[in-house]
């Protein structure tokens, strides 16, 4: 296996280079090498971040679907206009409370009623007038539910079960 | 190093591709003269043709899952590397600029170079064998070179290319008949057409 070019004659490669290509030559190994390293540690964090990241979401989705509460706050009831927040996160919502003469405070013990009370009677209409002498007439949603507010007080929104949770409030535990 | 020596290519390469860099060096100096010839058989130029080699080596690392060793030796698979590397250098290039960037610049001292191309240029059997592959498509540029320059065995090249062998005998007879026609009807060609004719199977 002697080929035409294969003489001894040829010129030979120079000392000089021959010892800089086999010195990059193992340089391109070692870095490469490291690099993937390197490469396997960063995707093993990525991963590992994102795996934390969804089991954390996960647990707290689940916190915040299964935490349900009891309403311990019967001085006043929100009741929502809609299930959306503003712009700043701001609710959009009337506070209600009932005067109890016994007690001389408010106490609400029928959170649904009273906000349906409200919404029948047009609180929630675009012109309802609050110093109107007699109350309007509105329409009630179809479906209500009762949320928890933090301060432990019920706040009635409008819309199906979940909607607790997507405006970020507990629902209410029953029973 | 004595030791180093007669190790197979197939076990420095494994070695090689475990992260031991020593055997990889012991490759590229097994092999690296066999390289620049044949590169600068080609390309005239010392300096061209140790990057080259510097290429050869450099692809075959990255490559080395596709590396093939044939009966024991990885100098097959170079040679193809190296023809390829010649026929894409500056794409090569290109590709290990950051690589060739940290060689050191070429000596400008006189080589004989100029002497061998003249002997080069005077070898009639040579010229005759580059101009009449000149005329061949890529593929069969590659099996001339490995069967006739390299003077491979038929199976060897069959292997190193991953192609049959009925498939490079007879790419190797098309291309034969091709250069048999272009080939000038001088006694220069004589010596190359004993080759085409004498190839090892």
């Amino acid at each position: 296996m002697t080929p035409l070019y294969d003489a001894d004659d040829f010129p030979a490669m120079t000392e000089r280079r021959t010892d800089a290509i086999r010195d990059a030559l193992l340089t391109q190994l070692r870095t490469e090498k490291e690099r993937k390293r390197r490469t396997l540690r960063r995707r093993f964090a990525i991963w590992g971040g994102i795996g934390c990241l969804v089991v954390g979401g996960a647990a707290v989705a689940g916190t915040a679907v299964v935490s349900s509460r009891q309403v311990t706050n019967h001085d006043s009831v929100y009741c929502f206009a809609s299930a959306e927040r503003g712009v700043n996160g701001e609710y959009d919502m009337s506070g209600a409370t009932m005067y109890n003469p016994d007690g001389g405070g408010g106490r609400v013990e029928n959170a649904l009623e009273l906000c349906t009370t409200m919404w029948r009677q047009g609180v929630f209409n675009p012109d309802h007038d609050p110093l109107a002498a007699t109350a309007g007439t509105g329409t009630v949603p179809d479906h209500l539910q009762v949320c928890v507010m933090d301060d432990g007080a019920a706040a009635v929104v409008p819309g199906r079960p979940g909607v607790c949770q997507a405006v970020g409030l507990s629902p209410e535990k029953t029973g | 190093m004595g030791d180093r020596e007669s190790v197979s290519d197939s076990v420095l390469w494994l070695e090689a591709t475990s992260g031991m860099e020593r055997s990889f060096a012991a490759l590229f100096d097994r092999h690296r003269v066999r390289i620049f010839r044949k590169a600068y058989a080609q390309v005239r130029s010392v300096a061209d043709a140790e990057d080259v080699v510097a290429l050869v080596f450099l692809e075959a690392w990255r490559s080395r899952q596709k590396v093939r060793i044939v009966d024991g030796s990885i100098l097959p698979w170079l040679l193809t590397v190296t023809s390829y590397v010649i026929l894409n250098q500056s794409r090569t290039a290109r590709r290990y600029k950051r690589l060739l960037a940290a060689m050191p610049e070429p000596e400008r001292e006189p080589d004989h170079a100029e002497d061998v191309l003249e002997r080069l240029d005077r070898d009639a059997r040579l010229i005759a064998v580059r101009d009449a592959m000149a005329q061949l498509s890529a593929h069969e540029r590659q099996i001339i070179d490995l069967c006739i320059i390299e003077e491979l065995p038929i199976a060897t090249v069959a292997s190193v290319l991953d192609i049959p062998l009925g498939t490079v005998k007879s790419k190797l007879h098309r291309a034969k008949e091709k250069m048999r026609k272009r080939m000038p009807d001088a006694d220069a060609a004589v010596d190359l057409a004993g080759q085409l004719d004498g190839v090892r199977s």
